[in-house]
């Protein structure tokens, strides 16, 4: 005889109740100094007991195979390494200590926390500083957290889920005790990869500049812009802020060199420079005093003949002896028409390009557009990249995008300068994906203004030239990305580009 | 030590094994004994897996050469792969660089047999303040060296084998300077007053491939009397115009897609030896399509004197 069971129980009328779940280690917090192995030679420096860092690992190697927690890791070290107990203590305290300065959040994980979330880890360290790493990372609501050492590696925690009728949607950053385990249980599970080192990030670290690739992953970790593609990011990470950093660093040993005390960096195309200048400046005494200012230009602008806009220039060149104009990408042609239109001698004013043009013949073609001659005569232009070697202008400019019109004239009003600008280039699933990179790379370069430090930067400078030659062969293996981007945002481009080609001088 | 997923058989002794698969002399032979350690023949991609843990396993007591030889058979073995494309980057970027880097190099392509006629035209092009080297042929050696002012190529250092020099050449030249212009020139051209190397730099960067158009035919037979070995005609499909061998220009970019094909898939240029127009279909491929710039406006004086082998050297195809 079939038993009746209540209706709330009748396999018919079960719900599945899902929970939203988090690992904990590198995927909603990471260590700054990215390995467990460095946190254990940061105290073996300061405890100044040598060999600690190897028999910290040892220890925890010989309790790996139970259920284990930081107690029993450091009753096993005390035997390797003949401690008392009070010495046992005072490292277990500065492991803690140097794990909690080790705290930085990952934003975009953070953020998908609800006041529902579960939190499971397999983290050997005790509760109490679990949630202390936590509310550092700012994650303060009391969520909570389960534990064990092997639960999900052994796929326990999630079998024992199943049975009770929970789903879990999880997020984690092991491959197979937070995604596989997890999926074999029947619990969707999703692999956050937030926490590896990019490939530049990884490239900086295999050269030796490990400072600079922990200063470049902390203000990553900690930017979040959601709904950013994959491909989007793949580029911003792995082509455009080398681009931005080395042809920044590039920019001020120019500044130092010419002594340059003010640097304008053209509106929209040079945000980022901008940015990225102004994020390194700190850490360079020579430069701490050396101004960088939003220049309100284009090409239509500077080649206008306005006469309030030269008035506007004038005023931005003016009380500065030694003056740098910087812009992304170009052929120096216009810079050096309005250079000529307000009779300023070139050789007392820096013209710098991230990335030049070397197509001799659209350089000629756009000198005599503005009755310049030739290239050969334009003013001369330093620069860190070109066309000849790295990729193309309009992929480095898409990159560089900003939601803003191109300034075509400035009024200078009793109050203050107005830029006069066109509407926005863009509009619907292009703006979108340029108002997403936009708000990436002001919060990436916020943080890592934070982040940097001298001994990264001197890493940074020290690699630089590695870097370059990285860039270049390293952009084949985005190529599919960049055709993404071409085709995203190129199409409206080009057709912007013909349009504003017929407002150049003739 | 296992080789990845599959255990060495009985009996066998790995270390004489690595050592067999060390000494080589083939990509061929090294991959028959990683065959014969797992017992059967196994698929490229496998053999890779296997490759780069022996070569993780010995790459610290193994001499550069042959550790970049080794690299670029694992390259070859498994080019699809994100492997190659790293190992690809490390390898161009592993040489240490000269102090001074020059925005072009002049590549005089040249044989030993010749090898005064070159060093005739290194010394007028460095004359005219060109940045020169020499590059001829030497089987023998593991990596591209240069040795006493002349660059030795691991290839045959015969006619028929030009093409084979000028992409290792190029090779070379990308490892040795990093991303650079590179202008290919025979050994028995001359200068004139038009030559300017800055000007030919900017050239090369702007126009990626330039040089004089030639191709509109075909002469099929043109290598016979030439080569050591007996060749048959010329038997590819005309693709269309490339420049003109004795001198032609190429920017970063084309060298950098020309040595990176070379590298991963050298069997496209099998059956290639007229090196101009190897070079050529190449590039077009790539998206860079020859530029016409006439050798007597980059300042060069073509010598139109055919070089052949002698008679007693070469037997006639049957």
């Amino acid at each position: 005889m079939s038993r009746i069971l209540p209706i709330s129980q009748h396999p018919s009328t079960k719900t599945r109740r899902v929970l939203h779940t988090f690992d904990i280690f590198d995927t909603l917090i990471a260590r700054r100094c990215i390995d467990a192995k460095e946190v254990f030679h940061e105290v073996e420096r300061r405890s100044g007991i040598e060999g600690f860092a190897l028999a910290r690992q040892e220890a925890e190697r010989l309790v790996y195979h139970r259920e284990y927690d930081f107690t029993d890791i450091y009753l096993g070290l005390t035997d390797l390494l003949s401690l008392n107990d009070e010495q046992a203590e005072a490292l277990m305290h500065i492991e803690v200590e140097v794990e909690l300065e080790n705290v930085v959040p990952i934003v975009a994980m953070r953020d998908k926390l609800s006041q529902e979330s579960l939190l499971i880890t397999d983290m050997y360290l005790p509760l109490p500083v679990i949630r202390e790493l936590l509310a550092r990372a700012g994650i303060t609501r009391d969520h909570p957290i389960l534990i064990s050492s092997h639960g999900k590696s052994g796929g326990l925690t999630w079998r024992y889920f199943a049975d009770q009728g929970i789903q879990c949607l999880h997020h984690g950053d092991n491959e197979r005790s937070d995604v596989l385990n997890a999926r074999q249980e029947g619990m969707r599970a999703r692999l956050v990869r937030n926490s590896n080192l990019t490939e530049f990030e990884a490239m900086l670290s295999h050269r030796g500049a490990v400072n600079a690739a922990r200063v470049l992953r902390a203000a990553r970790l900690q930017v979040n812009a959601p709904d950013m593609a994959e491909w989007q990011q793949r580029l911003q990470f792995n082509v455009n802020l080398p681009f931005l950093l080395i042809s920044t660093l590039d920019l001020m040993s120019e500044v130092r060199e010419q002594r340059i005390e003010k640097v304008l960096f053209a509106s929209r195309d040079g945000r980022h420079l901008q940015s990225a200048f102004i994020a390194l400046r700190d850490q360079l005494p020579d430069l701490v005093g050396v101004d960088a200012q939003y220049w309100y230009t284009s090409r239509v602008a500077r080649t206008s003949d306005s006469i309030s806009y030269e008035a506007y220039c004038r005023q931005m060149l003016s009380g500065s002896e030694r003056v740098a104009l910087v812009d992304l990408c170009g052929t120096g042609a216009s810079l050096t028409k309005l250079l000529n239109n307000l009779s300023i001698d070139s050789a007392s004013v820096l013209l710098y390009l991230a990335q030049k043009v070397s197509d001799k013949g659209y350089s000629d073609h756009m000198a005599t557009r503005y009755g310049l001659g030739t290239s050969d005569d334009l003013s001369p232009v330093r620069y860190t990249f070109d066309t000849g070697s790295y990729i193309n202008n309009s992929l480095l400019e898409q990159l560089n995008y900003v939601p803003e019109g191109m300034v075509r004239d400035v009024m200078v009003t009793p109050f203050g300068t107005l830029p006069l600008r066109d509407d926005v280039d863009f509009d619907g699933p292009a703006l979108d994906l340029v108002n997403r990179q936009n708000q990436w790379l002001t919060g990436f370069f916020d943080q890592m203004r934070s982040e940097m430090s001298q001994e990264a930067m001197a890493e940074l400078i020290q690699v630089a030239p590695f870097v370059r030659e990285w860039m270049i062969l390293h952009s084949h293996q985005l190529s599919r990305e960049l055709e993404v981007l071409r085709v995203s945002l190129g199409i409206d481009d080009l057709s912007n580009e013909n349009f504003t080609q017929r407002d150049l001088v003739r | 030590m296992s080789v990845g997923p599959w255990a060495l058989q009985d009996g066998q002794d790995f270390s004489e094994l690595l050592e067999r698969w060390l000494d080589g002399p083939t990509l061929e032979a090294r991959l028959r004994v990683i065959f014969a350690m797992v017992g059967r023949k196994i698929s490229s991609d496998d053999a890779s897996v296997i490759w780069q843990k022996l070569l993780k396993h010995c790459n610290q007591s193994i001499d550069t050469d042959l550790s970049e030889q080794l690299i670029r058979q694992l390259i070859m073995l498994s080019p699809e792969y994100q492997i190659a494309a790293n190992l690809y980057t490390s390898m161009m970027m592993a040489r240490p660089r000269p102090p001074q880097v020059p925005r072009i190099v002049f590549m005089i392509t040249s044989c030993f047999r010749y090898l005064d006629k070159a060093r005739a035209v290194k010394a007028d092009l460095e004359a005219r303040g060109a940045h020169a080297c020499i590059v001829v042929g030497e089987p023998s050696i593991r990596v591209s060296k240069e040795v006493d002012g002349i660059v030795r190529l691991p290839v045959p250092d015969s006619y028929e084998a030009l093409t084979l020099k000028v992409l290792e050449g190029l090779t070379w030249a990308r490892q040795t300077y990093g991303s650079i212009s590179v202008a290919k020139v025979d050994d028995d051209m001359r200068f004139n007053g038009n030559f300017n190397p800055e000007r030919l730099a900017d050239a090369a960067s702007s126009l990626q491939y330039a040089g004089q158009p030639w191709g509109g035919m075909c002469d099929r037979a043109w290598h016979l009397g030439k080569t050591s070995t007996p060749m048959p005609i010329y038997g590819r499909r005309l693709r269309g115009i490339f420049a003109y061998g004795p001198m032609y220009l190429m920017g970063p970019k084309a060298v950098d897609h020309l040595v990176r094909n070379w590298v991963m898939y050298p069997g496209e240029v099998e059956g290639s030896f007229y090196e101009d127009r190897a070079i050529g279909e190449l590039l077009a491929e790539g998206g860079m399509p020859l530029k016409a710039y006439p050798i007597a406006m980059m300042g060069g004086v073509v010598d139109q004197t055919e070089r052949f082998v002698p008679a007693s050297t070469t037997k006639e195809i049957p």
